[in-house]
């Protein structure tokens, strides 16, 4: 195993683990499984602040600490992108850009939610509440930065010519989609309720479970790619 | 890859589907939930939302379907004759100028959809903007792949053939989405 091999390795599990903690901090001790909607009263939105407020500010810290691991995960992606076509600069340097800015899209938010929690008990619940509401569109109405990300890594795997592609077609196809679905979450400046509203059916219950699954599944052909790279060469 | 597809052709087999397949299952799939998802929020306001889909052009619809249903049997034909050297560019071209009518319409119906008032709180409308408007984000993809495989000057063989089931086989999925919004959206009976 070649040295330089094993520490992309490691950083290739950022991705997971940036997953696990975004999933406990900003996920459960957040309060954001799922979030309020868009049409509930600002007093219900900063008594929960008020009431957990503790509680959220720590999820928050945590999620905006947890936040760069999602930039180590793609360098990571970018140095197997790089050995898939060593002649090709641009997708791996707009990958990791795009993951970059995404790390922003998860720290951003995590402040503002933090200083939404941070004294609601003295500020009016329509000031608590447009803070909830900046977080929710800082965190969903910037999707074109990580849809930059997974389209950039897409084509480069699908670009590959090798008779057995490094990374399976199918995996190239599965993240363009994932891409392709991200664009549906800027309808949440629309939409106060129904599916399209930011905890609604189509952009938290559907959107959600598949970056978590775009996020699994890239992170586990991304330790197969490093292995057949180690082994090939 | 491509090399294998043509082989198995020749000697008689059906080639196997092009990988873009996975993306095109997921996003019928994904449409597939969002139409559910319509049909139940449905369910809570029949009345309103036979009231949106009677205040829209059904005959418009119609010819959008028609059009695109050519539009898809032009490109499958573009894609025979590419597979068989026959006159593929002039198939291919049919296919985009018939195409470009459900663009004309389209246009022409969310204009005169604004000009009429849209209410935030009327929830058939926001169906009926975002469901036709993803489709029409993927329509005019299809229309720039379709163009750009009618422009490409460089080689043919089995490369070309490989790039345009690709092509064919997403334009299908556009014409197949219509078919499955068009119903659901357009055509309600009162209840």
């Amino acid at each position: 195993m070649t040295p330089t091999l094993s520490l992309v390795r490691a950083c290739a599990w950022g991705g997971p683990a940036f997953l696990v903690l975004l999933i406990l901090f900003w996920g459960l001790l957040g309060g954001n499984v799922p979030p309020f909607g868009s049409d509930v009263p600002a007093e219900t939105v900063a008594r929960y602040l008020t009431d957990h407020a503790l509680q959220v500010r720590v999820g928050m810290i945590v999620t905006v600490a947890a936040g760069p691991l999602y930039l180590v995960w793609g360098v990571a992606i970018s140095a197997v992108m790089e050995r898939i076509d060593p002649a090709e600069p641009i997708l791996p340097r707009l990958q990791v850009w795009g993951a970059g800015f995404t790390t922003l899209v998860i720290t951003i938010p995590g402040c503002i939610w933090a200083t939404a929690a941070f004294r609601p008990d003295t500020l009016a619940p329509e000031t608590t509440l447009m803070l909830y509401d900046l977080g929710w569109m800082l965190f969903d109405v910037q999707w074109s930065l990580t849809s930059l990300q997974i389209l950039a890594m897409a084509v480069c795997f699908l670009r590959d010519g090798r008779p057995v592609p490094v990374v399976p077609r199918w995996t190239g196809w599965f993240t363009a989609w994932v891409g392709c679905m991200l664009p549906i979450l800027g309808l949440i400046s629309l939409f106060k309720s129904g599916p399209l509203a930011r905890n609604g059916l189509i952009n938290y219950w559907f959107e959600f479970p598949v970056f978590f699954l775009f996020m699994l599944v890239v992170s586990v052909i991304l330790f197969r790619a490093i292995s057949r790279i180690e082994r090939d060469g | 890859m491509a090399d294998a597809a043509v082989n198995t052709r020749a000697a008689g087999h059906r080639p196997p589907p092009h990988a873009i397949a996975v993306f095109v299952i997921m996003d019928i799939a994904a449409f597939g939930m969002f139409l559910a998802i319509f049909m139940v929020e449905r369910m809570a306001d029949r009345e309103g939302f036979a009231l949106g889909a009677s205040a829209l052009h059904a005959g418009l619809g119609w010819i959008n379907t028609f059009v695109l249903v050519t539009s898809g049997a032009c490109v499958a034909m573009a894609e025979h004759a590419c597979r068989s050297g026959g006159a593929w560019r002039r198939w291919l071209g049919g296919g985009l100028a018939v195409g470009s009518i459900f663009a004309a319409i389209k246009l022409f119906e969310y204009r005169e959809r604004i000009a009429a008032g849209v209410r935030a709180d009327d929830i058939f409308t926001g169906f009926y903007f975002v469901l036709t408007g993803l489709h029409f984000a993927h329509y005019l993809v299809g229309m720039v792949l379709l163009a750009a495989l009618l422009l490409h000057r460089g080689p043919g063989g089995a490369r070309r053939a490989s790039v345009f089931g690709a092509v064919a086989m997403y334009w299908h999925m556009v014409d197949l989405l219509w078919l499955l919004i068009f119903p659901v959206v357009y055509l309600q009976v009162s209840p």
